[in-house]
């Protein structure tokens, strides 16, 4: 098992100097406390930077190195920094030591290009070539299961990505689960004797070519192995291409979540731009509308005479109308003598005509067209009269004064919101978000076209090797001369492929029932709640808290999230050939007291060396001292000598 | 090797091995437990390259087919 000796720092982010940690080796606990900006995440980093190099920010976004040494030294000229961590592993005794210096002729840094890395690897105080090293790192803590030993208590979270299967950080943290319980064992086993079959499949069909009672077979078998062999080469290539896609996709996600809050501001505020721009334009609108309706506002103090005056007008537009009508209809009677009246359709009398003639006495065609003329005018005046009434109604005019108004009101609310929000993005780069967010898109496009292009490889593969099957027996059917050795090879590679393309799922099967066992005792033993029953594991190694009525519970918090994460890492350690340090920052920052003291009891039964890094109101050290009692095994205090410098002292308060 | 660990790899190993024998006995008793261990065996020390694992395990199917006749 690996145990942490020692970790010497040198100049490493707030850690001006040589400083050093040292931790016990024997079965326990020790706490590291430090306040918030003292250096808990560089002391974390330190660990990560001695064995990959990296340095990670919070999330999972790898630092710049240039930012890592101490800024007072740099300020002096000095830059770089080295960590070297001493350690035990199978009753060896290492020591590494990495270093980040500025390369030759340069005096002063200014970006990651201008350092070197460089480490070496002692072993019993020998030094280790650099492939022995770089082996024996692989072998004692492989960077792709670093995760469960070295991680941020905030990023607990992620393992709820393994609730889901449409997540690529689920995929990639289920993929690291197994990488750490073995089951690659299985899987390159099974992919070597899947290659072998088909060479040996491939070898039969060279074998059948040379029989010509059989090469028509052989033939059509080494077609069709030629076509499978760049088919598997095509589908390599695409999974390669669709792994990174998911690898960058699981980045950007995490980039995004990140930045969630800018996102969602910078929505907002181009929401509020396009509103903007549409009340203006609404506002526009009413106004002319407004404008126009002025022009005839004086009308208003007309009203009255315009109404008196209309109705004389319109009086004597009836009086007039009915004159020239009554001239009319007799004047028609008498030009046509022995026409019928056109209202009653009567024969006209004499007597009526001598009446009709003595009335129209006088109204000569001279008089009837002044009539028309002065009907015609008083049209004309009602008409304008109109007009001004119209224009001159108020409540239209309120109407368009209250739009343009409102509009003017929600405008101003708007532009407020707006400018409050544009001050809060001050200092964000919208650019590099709206590329985060246009990678993203791009990437998910690639990626379904990735996904289809897998989709169909493989169909094509399915069919080739229905084919070849097909084939294959109407072959095995004949003899050949070297058909029967060639045969059982086959056979053999075919028969060991099976057996551990079975393998492979009943060891998951198994492994999936130990996990979700240690992980429910774990759980049992850090919940609060006691109508908790358990875990109920998924196919991702993803955990569901399970209620005493069976019923899952289907959404949990944040706390009861990192408490489930913990269970697993309890759970993996347990089950994992490999096992080491778990160097936690900050695990019970959205933590109750009930819970953190139940971790606190339950830490020394997950890994028998832990590193704590917290802050005091974190874990209060008494709680630490009561619940840990013998386990403790060592208290580590981050004291401020300045903004840019902290000392690691031991705590003896 | 610490003996904790090496204890835990050997588990491992076994737990394996148990679950591949098991599945030989059932599904597919003509072939060979010691070849199956060995293949295995092989992939759990897995400090060789792809291609190395490969003529490992050629090597010992032929070797199996050779004792077989």
């Amino acid at each position: 098992m690996l145990q942490l000796k020692a970790l010497h720092v040198e100049d490493f982010g707030p850690f001006k100097g040589h400083q050093t940690v040292k931790l016990s080796l024997q079965d326990g606990v020790t706490v590291i406390y430090g306040e918030n900006m003292r250096g808990k995440t560089s002391l974390l980093n330190a660990v990560r930077f001695a064995f990959f190099g990296k340095v990670i920010g919070r999330g999972t976004k790898t630092l710049s190195l240039h930012k890592v040494g101490n800024w007072e030294q740099a300020a002096r000229g000095k830059f770089g920094f080295q960590v070297q961590l001493e350690f035990r592993d199978e009753d060896h005794e290492y020591k590494l030591t990495r270093s980040c210096r500025p390369r030759n002729g340069v005096t002063t840094p200014s970006s990651d290009d201008d350092y070197v890395v460089d480490y070496y690897l002692e072993k019993n105080a020998n030094v280790l070539g650099p492939q022995q090293a770089e082996a024996e790192l692989k072998r004692i803590l492989p960077e792709q299961i670093s995760r469960f030993f070295l991680f941020d208590g905030e990023l607990l979270q992620e393992y709820e990505d393994l609730l889901s299967s449409e997540t690529d950080m689920g995929r990639r943290i289920s993929e690291a689960i197994e990488r750490i319980l073995g089951v690659p064992v299985l899987t390159s086993a099974r992919t070597t004797l899947l290659r072998l079959k088909e060479k040996s499949e491939h070898r039969e069909a060279t074998a059948a070519q040379g029989d010509h009672k059989t090469r028509e077979f052989g033939n059509q078998l080494a077609d069709l192995h030629a076509q499978r062999q760049v088919l598997n080469e095509e589908l390599k290539r695409l999974e390669g291409e669709l792994e990174k896609m998911r690898s960058q996709k699981a980045s950007l996600e995490e980039a995004m979540k990140k930045k969630e809050r800018v996102a969602a501001l910078l929505d907002k505020r181009d929401t509020l731009e396009r509103l903007l721009k549409e009340i203006e334009a609404r506002r526009g609108s009413k106004m002319a509308e407004l404008q126009q309706a002025m022009a005839g506002a004086w009308c208003v103090l007309l009203v009255n005479p315009i109404s008196d005056a209309t109705k004389v007008l319109r009086e004597s537009e009836l009086v007039l109308q009915n004159n020239l009508m009554r001239a009319e209809v007799l004047h028609g009677l008498q030009a046509n003598a022995a026409s019928e009246c056109p209202a009653c359709l009567q024969k006209v009398s004499p007597e009526a005509r001598k009446r009709i003639e003595a009335s129209i006495h006088g109204a000569s065609d001279k008089e009837r067209a002044e009539k028309s003329r002065e009907l015609a005018a008083v049209r004309r005046k009602l008409a304008a009269l109109d007009q001004h009434a119209g224009a001159g109604r108020s409540d239209v005019l309120r109407i368009l004064w209250d739009a343009v108004e409102e509009a003017a009101v929600d405008h101003a609310a708007k532009q407020s919101e707006r400018d409050e929000i544009a001050k809060q993005l001050e200092s964000v780069d919208e650019e590099s978000l709206r590329k985060t967010k246009a990678d993203f898109e791009s990437t998910i496009r690639h990626i379904d076209v990735l996904e289809r292009g897998v989709a169909k490889t493989r169909e094509a593969l399915d069919q080739n090797k229905s084919d070849a099957e097909n084939i294959q027996k109407r072959l095995d059917k004949l003899a050949g001369a070297n058909l029967g050795a060639e045969r059982r090879r086959r056979e053999l590679f075919s028969d060991l492929h099976r057996l551990f393309d079975d393998a492979v799922g009943a060891y998951r099967e198994q492994l999936r029932k130990r996990v979700e066992a240690d992980a429910t005792r774990h759980f049992k033993a850090l919940t609060t709640e006691p109508e908790y029953a358990g875990l109920r594991i998924n196919d991702s190694y993803g955990l569901t808290i399970v209620h005493q009525d069976g019923a899952d519970i289907p959404v949990r918090s944040a706390g009861a999230e990192h408490v489930v994460a913990l269970c697993l890492m309890g759970a993996l350690q347990n089950n994992a050939p490999l096992r080491g340090p778990i160097v936690i920052d900050s695990p019970f920052g959205r933590l109750d007291r009930g819970h953190t003291r139940n971790i606190v009891r339950a830490l020394p039964t997950m890994s028998k060396q832990v590193v704590l890094l917290v802050y005091d109101d974190e874990l209060p050290p008494d709680l630490a001292r009561n619940e840990l009692k013998s386990k403790l095994r060592g208290e580590w205090r981050l004291e401020r000598r300045s903004a840019r410098h902290t000392e690691l002292v031991p705590r003896k308060d | 090797m610490s003996s904790a660990t090496k204890q835990k790899g050997d588990d491992q190993f076994q737990s394996l091995l148990d679950t591949v024998e098991r599945l030989r006995g059932d599904k597919f008793p003509q072939l060979d437990s010691a070849l199956v261990r060995e293949i295995l065996r092989m992939h759990a020390d897995a400090g060789a390259a792809d291609g190395e694992l490969a003529r490992g395990v050629e090597q010992a199917v032929e070797c199996h087919l050779t004792k077989e006749g």
